[in-house]
C-alpha cells in the first residue's frame, strides 16, 4: 500500500455503470516525503477529504475490497494515517 | 517475494474494517546486490512479528496475503512473511 494527500475531488456522470455511487477523488501519491504524480482513487473509506493523508491499495485488491461484485477501480482509499513513523530516515543509507 | 527493510511503523485507526488487528509496518525494498533503497517505501501488513530494522520477505500478492494471515476478509496487498536471519548472494 502506498501514501498519498487527497488534493481534490472529481465528478464523471458518464462513466462505466459500475462505477455508480463510488466517490472519486484525486490523491497526489508521496513518495519518501516527495510529492508524486496526482491519480484517480476511489475512496472507500468514504470519509477522505482533501488535505487527508491516506494510504491506498492497488491493482486488483482495489477492486476486491469493496466485496460485492465488479467494482472496477485499481487503487482505492483504505485507511487514513494518524501517525507515519519513519524510524529510520530515508537518507539512512546502511 | 522481495527482500525489504522495515523502516518504522504507521498507526492508522480509521480504516477498512477488516484490517483490525493487524500491525501497519514501513518497509523499503533494497536491492541485495548492491544493498542499495529502492525507492519509494511502502506499507506491509505484519505476519512475523518483524521489528524496525529488521530484513524481512515481503509477499506482493493479495491472495498470498489472505492465507498468510489466514483471513479472507482482510484484502491486502504487501505482507511481511518472514524475518532474514541472514543471506547469501553469490
Amino acid at each position: 500500500m502506498y501514501t498519498g494527500i487527497v488534493t481534490g475531488t472529481l465528478v464523471a456522470t458518464v462513466k462505466d455503470e459500475n462505477l455508480a455511487g463510488v466517490p472519486l477523488l484525486l490523491v497526489q501519491k508521496i513518495e519518501d516525503g516527495k510529492p508524486g504524480d496526482i491519480i484517480v482513487a476511489a475512496d472507500h473509506t468514504g470519509q477522505a477529504g482533501c488535505g487527508d493523508h491516506v494510504y491506498m491499495i492497488g491493482s486488483k485488491e482495489a477492486a476486491r475490497i469493496y466485496r460485492r461484485g465488479n467494482i472496477p477501480v485499481d487503487v482505492a482509499i483504505v485507511g487514513f494515517i494518524d501517525s507515519y513513523n519513519e524510524v529510520i530516515p530515508v537518507d539512512g543509507g546502511e | 517475494m522481495r527482500l525489504a527493510k522495515v523502516v518504522g511503523n504507521v498507526v492508522s485507526t480509521i480504516k477498512d474494517d477488516g484490517y483490525a488487528g493487524y500491525k501497519l509496518m514501513l518497509i523499503e525494498y533494497f536491492d541485495p546486490a548492491t544493498k542499495k533503497p529502492l525507492p519509494p517505501r511502502q506499507i506491509a501488513f505484519d505476519c512475523a512479528d518483524a521489528g524496525v530494522g529488521d530484513i524481512v520477505i515481503v509477499n506482493t500478492d493479495g491472495g498470498a496475503g489472505n492465507m498468510l494471515l489466514d483471513d479472507n476478509y482482510a484484502i491486502v496487498d504487501l505482507t511481511i512473511c518472514g524475518v532474514v536471519d541472514h543471506y547469501d548472494l553469490r
